[in-house]
């Protein structure tokens, strides 16, 4: 008799949603066992009638209780995903996937750079790096949305950088607004003459393709190698366990060998961004 | 594990060949494949059940078939109040088992890559696992080639020694059996067979060699002079796909006949609503020549799916099969079956466009 299905979801209670900006709400799980998780690894989140798709947790991978995902309203699934109250029960499969493979980078130098809703994969690894912020000689982060709305977790930035000094925070806006006084330009702004030991420095980068695309040109531009840039190709997994083939480039299922995958790896297939 | 070594070898007379079929349908839920790649074996030709068949009067289904078949649904769980258990499978049947009768060397293979797909993996999918472990395989190897049949191509061959319960080698009187299993070795025992005289074994290579010159004779204009991996690998940006794929009216057809190929979807049906709300989750097959295969959401600017273009889809195929499961595994992910030539709307042969890219 077979009594684990890889396929179906299981159940969990959502207790809180938070408004972060117009399009973007944080989903806050109840899980009924303790869930175990890595940075970058991702879930499957099943509303029922309205279909599963992958999301990245943007909580800490050191809380086991609650688990926290950021959602874009981007299509028919997280349209209906929005409209949901506190109380109602949603599927979760996972977590899948290898996530970042942060041990292999103590004692370097770790440059973060998020693109819009791609700060919320970037945040379960930023409380990681920050929890162990003295095995990394700098945690930079550089973090770029449309515009001041659309900034993700304005709240936290002081928190993450106080009393941390290797670790530092800038952000910008593709347009500003009334009443904004900071940086205005693409997050790609933010990467010109970085005060990084490049050969010292791995970035993980993630956001919407075409940022992902230009954030990596400008990286190898400044002097990082492919081998030092990690993108999270965060949008086509489906089953999760390296079966349905949807999340392939070349030989690697995202799923399986990602989501987070080393650009050397990937760079030399068609349609990677 | 699935398989095994040869565990037993015997000699069945052609007259006895009515006593396997009465012993195998005494024990079993018999499907006999259509034998029409092998005109002689006549006491195996019979026309399988119409039904299950995904797309039934194009071409001989592939043992593929059973272990994926086109959908599947799970049953319901209550999803408003989802204090009930989640039951995972309906009732296990209480009929007999099922046995795949005359699967040929190429369908042999094809499940090779299925099971490495399905049960290799960290996580082995237990409905497949379930199914290929209760069904009886009874191969047999090929004496006449189908004009699409090009195993030798891509790496292997109209013959085995490798069955997966019971595999029959044609001789001049009679099949030498090999039981690989310990359900096909019960079969053997149950016919109380006697071993393979020498000299009906000692005419075996040359029968293999014979079915090798004639599937070599059937290819004579697909004479490739590099390995199709060496082929894909060095073509993969070339102008050469454009001419290729024009025919192409991306009906999928070639992914539903594939034996190895096996992407699919999930999706849920709801049904009831408020407490009596239930949601079933349900799988089914997906081609990835289609333009919606893989298709996400993302804002206006995005890719609506990884590759937007035909051209790169119908590449992608040719990539995965020869190329990056080469890669990965050593072994083509494609078996030389032909099928895909077979129901083609616009005739397009994998042997035709590798011989286009070669040159």
């Amino acid at each position: 008799m077979i009594t684990f299905n890889p396929y179906a979801p299981r159940l969990c209670k959502l207790v809180e949603v938070k408004t972060e900006t117009p399009t973007i709400k944080t989903f806050v799980l109840e899980m009924p066992e303790p869930f175990h998780f890595r940075a970058g690894q991702f879930i499957e989140l099943t509303l029922p009638g309205a279909g599963e798709a992958p999301f990245t947790p943007s909580s800490s991978p050191l809380e086991h209780d609650r688990l926290e995902t950021t959602v874009i309203r981007t299509g028919s699934m997280t349209d209906r995903l929005h409209e949901v109250e506190p109380g109602a029960w949603l599927g979760v499969r996972g977590p899948f996937g290898k996530g970042y493979p942060i041990e292999k980078y103590r004692g370097k130098e770790i440059l973060v750079v998020g693109g819009g809703c791609g700060l919320a994969p970037l945040r379960s690894l930023i409380y990681q790096l920050l929890s162990e912020s003295y095995r990394y000689r700098r945690i930079s982060i550089k973090y770029g949305a449309r515009e001041p709305d659309e900034l993700l977790y304005r709240d936290s930035y002081a928190t993450w950088t106080a009393e941390r000094p290797n670790v530092d925070f800038t952000c910008t806006v593709d347009a500003g607004a009334p009443g904004w006084t900071g940086r205005v330009g693409l997050v790609t702004t933010l990467l010109s003459g970085l005060d990084l030991s490049l050969p010292d420095t791995v970035a993980f980068v993630c956001g919407p393709e075409v940022m992902l695309k230009f954030v990596t040109l400008t990286l190898l531009k400044e002097g990082l190698s492919a081998e030092q840039i990690y993108l999270s190709m965060n949008r086509r997994m489906s089953c999760g366990i390296g079966q349905c083939g949807r999340c392939s480039i070349g030989p690697y299922y995202l799923c399986k060998d990602g989501p987070d995958m080393n650009y050397a790896a990937i760079q030399q297939y068609e349609n990677v961004f | 594990m699935l398989e095994r070594s040869i565990v037993r070898t015997d000699f069945l007379p052609y007259a006895r060949l009515p006593e396997l079929r009465a012993v195998l349908e005494g024990r079993y839920r018999v499907v006999w494949q259509e034998a029409a790649r092998a005109p002689g074996n006549a006491a195996c030709r019979r026309r399988a059940p119409a039904s299950r068949w995904k797309a039934r009067a194009l071409h001989i289904p592939s043992g593929a078939d059973f272990f994926r078949p086109c959908a599947r649904k799970w049953p319901s769980f209550p999803w408003a109040t989802p204090a009930a258990p989640v039951a995972h499978q309906a009732p296990p049947r209480t009929d007999k088992p099922l046995a795949l009768v005359n699967l040929r060397p190429c369908d042999l293979a094809a499940l090779r890559i299925l099971d490495d797909v399905f049960l290799s993996g960290d996580v082995v999918d237990p409905f497949y696992q379930a199914r290929r472990q209760s069904t009886l395989i009874v191969s047999v190897d090929c004496v006449t080639p189908a004009p699409t049949c090009f195993c030798h191509l891509v790496g292997g061959a109209p013959f085995t020694d490798a069955g997966m319960g019971l595999h029959l080698s044609p001789l001049a009187t009679g099949y030498r059996v090999h039981a690989d299993s310990d359900a096909g070795e019960r079969m053997i025992t149950e016919l109380a067979l006697a071993p393979p005289e020498l000299r009906e074994e000692e005419e075996l290579p040359a029968r293999r060699q014979a079915a090798m010159e004639a599937l070599a004779a059937a290819n004579q204009r697909f004479t490739l002079t590099r390995s199709p991996y060496t082929t894909v690998a060095e073509r993969a940006a070339s102008d050469r796909w454009q001419d290729l794929f024009a025919g192409c009216v991306e009906c999928g057809a070639c992914c539903r006949v594939c034996p190895t190929c096996y992407c699919f979807y999930l999706f849920d049906e709801l049904t009831g609503g408020g407490q009596e709300a239930r949601c079933r989750r349900c799988r089914t097959w997906d081609s990835c020549i289609t333009a919606d295969y893989a298709r996400m959401a993302g804002p206006p600017n995005a890719k609506p799916n990884p590759r937007p273009r035909l051209r790169t889809r119908f590449a992608n195929r040719f990539d995965h099969k020869y190329r990056f499961h080469y890669e990965t595994s050593g072994e083509y992910a494609c078996v030389g079956c032909g099928r895909c030539a077979e129901v083609c709307m616009a005739r397009s042969d994998p042997r035709e466009v590798l011989r286009v890219l070669e040159q």
